[in-house]
């Protein structure tokens, strides 16, 4: 799986902490997901969607492997 | 067999007995397998610390100077201290933190039971006795992977994720 969560975070010009604050997890938890090393859970996916104002499906996509 | 191998897993029984029958009934509809893992608050890390160390170090000055105390007493205390230790929770609790949680555990049951037949073998090849080996040392070597995986899975996420490429 990939995503473009950085991307939308420049967009809201938010840096990692802030996004982590608005969605109650901790800074580690958004870094590991922007670096494919985390899979967030459903929830966690559609409170960033709620935030980014987007589908899901905008920021996370998946790749051959999955 | 003696009368205390018979009366305790027979209390173990009734108790987990009475906790089936008081256990309130679930709502069909909730989700039957949640990610609810309940710790200890943040502080509780301080003092789990403080009593595996108390516990740490007495072993070696009583083992020196007082050899007729009970060494378990103090194994005990290092391994309760341990407990506490495991069961509290980060400053930052969050689903992350959960996963690596789960996973330290998997490996840390697994891990342990290897370790402690290993030891039970190495322990029989050279002629001691299997009796010699309590179920405090599998608890201990259970917790002691737990709380080393949980904290080296912890470390290496936050060094890859501060290198940038």
């Amino acid at each position: 799986m990939k995503n473009t969560i950085k991307v939308e975070r420049a967009i809201l010009d938010l840096t990692q902490e802030e996004l982590a604050q608005k969605i109650g997890v901790s800074r580690q938890t958004i870094s590991s997901i922007e670096k494919n090393r985390y899979v967030p859970s459903t929830v966690l996916a559609l409170k960033m969607s709620k935030l980014f104002n987007k589908p899901v499906n905008d920021f996370f996509s998946l790749t051959t492997e999955d | 067999m003696e009368i205390h191998e018979i009366i305790s897993p027979l209390v173990i029984l009734f108790i987990i007995a009475i906790f089936i029958v008081i256990k309130p009934k679930k709502d069909i509809r909730e989700p039957a397998v949640e990610n609810k893992i309940k710790l200890l608050p943040y502080w509780f890390k301080y003092i789990g610390m403080i009593v595996a160390v108390i516990g740490f170090v007495l072993n070696f000055v009583v083992d020196i100077n007082y050899p007729n105390i009970e060494r378990e007493y103090l194994i005990f205390t290092m391994v309760f201290g341990l407990l506490i230790f495991a069961l509290s929770s980060e400053k930052s609790e969050d689903e992350l933190l959960k996963q690596i949680r789960a996973n330290s555990i998997f490996s840390a049951f697994f891990i342990g039971i290897l370790i402690h037949l290993i030891l039970l073998f190495l322990n029989h090849w050279i002629g001691g006795p299997i009796k010699e080996y309590s179920s405090i040392y599998v608890i201990g070597w259970m917790l002691g992977v737990y709380i080393g995986t949980f904290y080296s899975a912890k470390k290496r996420l936050k060094t890859l994720n501060s290198m940038d490429y």
